[in-house]
């Protein structure tokens, strides 16, 4: 195993994707990531000159898409509803710009 | 009449001629759950009264003679990743504990409207990543057959609970093999339809180019009458297939005289489990005996498969799992700094296996990993793609084992993830294809363990799949076995 994934690579990551890890997950994402990342060396083997990635499965076919048309939408109470934190009609969030 | 025994189309007809009411089976049913799901917990919640109140609805309506919606009665269970606005979706997730849905999934609309009775919402890996229904936030389902071994997963709760006779059918979803690899484990037939064939609106995103829901059943039968309801147009579902089928049930035909059944050159390598390989070869008897002609054929990027999906997933799911911020729903950690909010909730209330699985895919679409690992699976992913239609210019179907091994113990695989995800290599390439496939009990291990036999179609060739699985079940009494 190369350990490509480092400590500082992981954290740097874990900022990216903005989730806080423990000591305990950091040692084990390290180890679970350079297994996986390893195996992965393996697409490196195969021929890919001149082929197309593949986005979707539906790659080719003729999907229309629907008529841009307004159409009921949810209701405000519904879309706050299950918010943890809400104020006159908003969600709520703690200041971020200083004024 | 043994309700448990009957197929969904006899169920209705026995629910229409009123040899039975619909309040009988949901009682049934709840009786069932209530006296066995404390071992086996496969349910996350159980909507008993509300399941009741449609029950009886449905049999004043027949009793006044009044038209009913053609499946009225007949029970059913979501996994929690299909949102409902009447119970939780939690996703097997601290995440989304209590978290109530403000619409119901576009096939909670097609199966109320076809009047099926929700009875709950069955557990899952957490987001429906692990293969062995471990990662659930919640509970750990346990495989009916023997309680000491896993469901398989993610679809961990449908596959039991259906096994259990829990309930009659159950919905699952299938991004990696999560319908397929759980109904191998548990004795059920589990479809993945073809990409687009189901609706997926209102079912919480885990990959968004291999995601699908589809039924877990008692047998293919049951499978193709729960897909005339699932098989509809939505137009708000950019993915939706345009064409809807006739009736697959009314369609399903035995004989497969002719029928070219591909059988993939060195698939069933020494890593398949003795027992699941002698179980397969024997399966390919059956059908030479039904008229089907054996064809072998090459998948050559096969053994790429697990990357390839591990690539494209992991990516897609740093994408689909952003939303999870503690802003608009879910969990929120106890902070009063936004960049906190953000990192401490994920970090809190996402599985270890969800966080790890974002954080792979962030590593690979940065920018000097993007191209070796992401767009690199993608352009693979092409090559697995004309893998099978070079096949299905040789053969109507493949067939071989939905997994290498049947259910393995708790804990057996946890700590090896490379073993984990290696699990699936039977089942990932479909997903990336896009098209149908199915699992159906193949037999059973000398300990008693149910062995999955997959079945593989091109895309949209769910009728030709579907008479393949009949006529096999037609043929043998794998899927009649009881627990004892």
């Amino acid at each position: 195993m190369n350990n490509r994934v480092t400590r500082e690579a992981l954290m740097k990551v874990s900022a990216l994707a903005k989730i806080d890890l423990n000591e305990h997950e950091i040692a084990q994402y390290i180890d679970d990531l350079n297994a996986i990342v390893d195996y992965a060396t393996k697409l490196q083997a195969v021929d890919v000159a001149g082929i197309s990635p593949m986005v979707s499965p539906l790659i080719g076919q003729n999907i229309p898409l629907r008529e841009d048309i307004v159409r009921p939408s949810l209701s405000q109470a519904d879309v706050l509803k299950e918010a943890s934190q809400t104020e006159a009609g908003h969600f709520r969030v703690p200041r971020t710009v200083e004024g | 009449m043994d309700i448990l025994k009957l197929s969904l189309a006899e169920l209705k007809s026995a629910l229409d001629s009123k040899k039975v009411t619909a309040l009988e089976v949901v009682n049934l049913y709840l009786d069932r759950i209530e006296k066995h799901d404390k071992d086996i917990k496969a349910f996350l919640h159980v909507a008993a009264d509300s399941a009741r109140a449609e029950a009886k609805r449905y049999d004043d309506m027949r009793a006044k003679g009044e038209m009913v919606p053609p499946c009225a009665g007949i029970p059913i269970a979501l996994k929690d990743l299909i949102v409902t606005k009447d119970m939780p979706t939690t996703c097997a997730s601290l995440m989304l504990k209590d978290y109530y849905s403000a619409f119901d999934a576009k096939i909670v609309e097609e199966l109320k409207e076809a009047g099926y009775i929700i009875l709950g919402k069955l557990n899952m890996d957490q987001f429906a990543m692990g293969s062995s229904g471990e990662t659930s936030y919640f509970q750990k389902t346990k495989n009916p057959w023997d309680l000491t071994k896993v469901p398989g997963g993610s679809s961990s709760g449908s596959a039991a609970a259906v096994a259990a006779h829990l309930v009659p059918v159950a919905i699952g979803s299938d991004t990696g093999g999560s319908i397929r690899q759980p109904a191998g484990y548990c004795g059920v037939v589990g479809l993945k339809p073809t990409y687009g064939r189901v609706s997926r609106r209102g079912a919480v995103a885990y990959s968004s180019s291999l995601d699908q829901l589809g039924p877990i059943a008692k047998t293919m039968e049951d499978a193709a009458f729960l897909m005339d309801t699932l098989s509809q147009h939505d137009e708000l579902d950019p993915t939706s297939c345009a064409q809807v089928p006739d009736s697959f049930h009314k369609n399903l035909n035995a004989n497969i005289k002719g029928l070219r059944l591909g059988l993939p050159k060195n698939y069933l390598t020494d890593d398949v489990d003795p027992e699941v390989k002698s179980a397969v070869l024997a399966a390919v008897e059956v059908y030479k005996n039904l008229g089907a002609e054996i064809v072998e054929i090459e998948m050559p990027h096969a053994d790429v498969g697990i990357s390839v999906y591990q690539m494209i997933a992991n990516a897609e799911v740093s994408s689909n799992l952003a939303k999870f911020d503690g802003i608009e729903f879910g969990y929120r950690a106890d902070t009063n700094d936004l960049n906190k909010i953000y990192s401490q909730t994920r970090g809190e209330a996402l599985g270890v296996e969800v966080k790890k699985r974002i954080i792979l895919g962030t590593y690979i679409l940065q920018i000097d990993q993007y191209e070796e690992f992401y767009v690199r699976a993608m352009k693979i992913r092409s090559l697995i793609r004309q893998d099978y239609d070079n096949a299905f210019k040789k053969c109507d179907l493949i067939i071989g084992p939905t997994s290498s091994t049947p259910a393995f113990d708790f804990g057996g695989k946890s700590r090896t993830p490379m073993e984990m995800y290696l699990n699936d290599l039977y089942t990932v390439s479909l997903n990336l294809n896009g098209s149908c496939g199915v699992s159906i009990p193949c037999g059973f291990t000398k300990v008693g363990m149910p062995i999955g036999l997959q079945l593989q179609g091109d895309m949209y060739a769910e009728q030709t799949l579907f008479n393949a699985a009949h006529a096999y079940q037609n043929a043998t009494d794998w899927h009649k076995r009881e627990i004892l």
